[in-house]
């Protein structure tokens, strides 16, 4: 941690090498939260370049080095919302068949969703505070900081984020991973 | 709570990861991509050089450009009407002001319309909206039109926007922007907002073309809201660079 922390102070202080060394660490998570947001591999890898230009842009801007993982994370969030709206008018036709077949009519879970289908089809709420929380394990205080939002707010997303998985996964599993959520 | 981080954990984990475009968009954009430095100061050195002041013998101003006006302006000790002229020390434009525009400039397939420019002291807010003809928009094509800025004192500016929204029944590229410009000279009476728009097929596409169209500029004098569209002053350079 400390050197991750000397290699920020360098990334800072314009060090390129040392830029990348810290995006090449970020790189799987970063990539893997925009994927839940735009769920398609081609959007996914543009909402990581976008973060990756403006981190090299703004790194010399970010002033607590202890932070440049959340500092990066805001970034990605930012750029995957900001691209879905720019594309919320295009639906593409496999989400709308995703979405037929997430529930029937009589509002009944259907089976075949697993844990990340679940996630994605979340609302961006929900997910963003699941993500935050349970994958890159910020505390609830940190992800009121990067999410600009009081305390409360988070902690009941986070709930209700919860609720909607386990609701979406009741029933679907019998085994350990249904009992996750049950 | 650890049974439902280890899921989300392992739901996240088995996302595939394309490593080799993802390594390529870090070691390309780490050590190629030039960061973009701020025009005001880079300028400002430049107009200082050429600044002119003509005082006369009791002290007063007789003559300056425009730069040596700035100049005098960033001085501590200066009153505004001290360059300006007027005596009433105050400037000729509001404080605070929202003027309703309507103004378009087109090019190709790309509109750009003014729609609202706001004063917020030395900050400029501007709305506008860009229109993409659906004939000629594709499925990869994305449009981004920005804005860049100078005044009638000759400072340039960057005015980046601040976020993008979709609206009404157009295509899925017609965007509403809201965009800043900070740091306004004080003694500013206009400014000119050059427009931009970037039409390209992503970053994600092998050999995808990208384009820039240049308009029109749209001058706005800042004691009145009057507006005109005007011969544009040219982009800021580098712009057909950042590709």
């Amino acid at each position: 941690m400390e050197q991750n922390l000397e290699t920020v102070r360098r990334a800072i202080e314009g060090d390129r090498f040392a830029l990348q060394e810290l995006l090449h660490i970020e790189k799987p998570k970063l990539y893997r939260m925009a994927y839940t947001y735009v769920r398609n591999e081609d959007e996914a890898v543009e909402v990581f370049q976008q973060t990756v230009l403006k981190c090299i842009e703004s790194i010399h801007q970010l002033k607590r080095p202890e932070f440049f993982s959340t500092w990066l994370t805001r970034i990605c969030i930012n750029e995957a919302l900001s691209l879905k709206r720019k594309g919320k008018k295009l639906i593409h036709l496999t989400e709308l068949i995703r979405q037929s077949g997430a529930q029937d009519f009589s509002g009944e879970v259907v089976h075949g969703l697993d844990v990340k289908e679940a996630l994605e089809a979340l609302p961006d709420k929900y997910k963003t505070v699941l993500i935050l929380r349970f994958y890159k394990d910020l505390s609830v205080q940190d992800i009121a900081n990067v999410l600009n939002c009081p305390l409360g707010t988070v902690k009941t997303n986070i709930h209700r984020g919860l609720s909607q998985l386990k609701t979406q996964l009741k029933g679907v599993y019998e085994d350990d991973a249904g009992k996750r959520f049950n | 709570m650890t049974l439902e981080r280890d899921s989300i954990k392992s739901a996240m984990g088995s996302i595939p990861l394309p490593e080799d475009r993802l390594d390529m968009i870090i070691d390309q954009s780490v050590f190629n991509h030039t960061v973009r430095k701020k025009r005001g100061s880079r300028e400002h050195v430049k107009q200082l050089s050429a600044a002119v002041l003509v005082l006369g013998l009791s002290g007063t101003l007789l003559f300056t450009t425009p730069a040596g006006q700035q100049m005098i302006s960033y001085l501590p000790f200066t009153e505004s009407d001290f360059t300006t002229g007027s005596g009433a020390g105050e400037l000729s434009r509001p404080k605070e002001a929202v003027y309703s525009l309507d103004e378009e400039v087109n090019e190709e397939f790309v509109k750009i319309h003014f729609t609202e420019v706001s004063l917020m002291g030395n900050q400029v807010d501007i709305a506008y909206q860009q229109i993409v003809d659906p004939e000629f928009l594709t499925e990869m094509m994305a449009v981004e039109a920005e804005l860049f800025a100078i005044d009638n004192l000759g400072n340039e500016y960057e005015v980046p926007y601040n976020s993008g929204t979709a609206y009404g029944e157009g295509t899925r590229e017609d965007l509403h922007w809201t965009a800043t410009l900070h740091d306004l000279s004080p003694l500013a009476e206009s400014v000119t907002f050059i427009p931009m728009a970037t039409v390209s097929e992503g970053t994600t596409v092998p050999d995808g073309f990208h384009e820039i169209f240049e308009y029109d500029a749209l001058k706005v004098n800042l004691a009145d809201g009057s507006v005109e569209i005007v011969e544009s002053p040219g982009l800021p350079e580098g712009m057909y660079d950042r590709w």
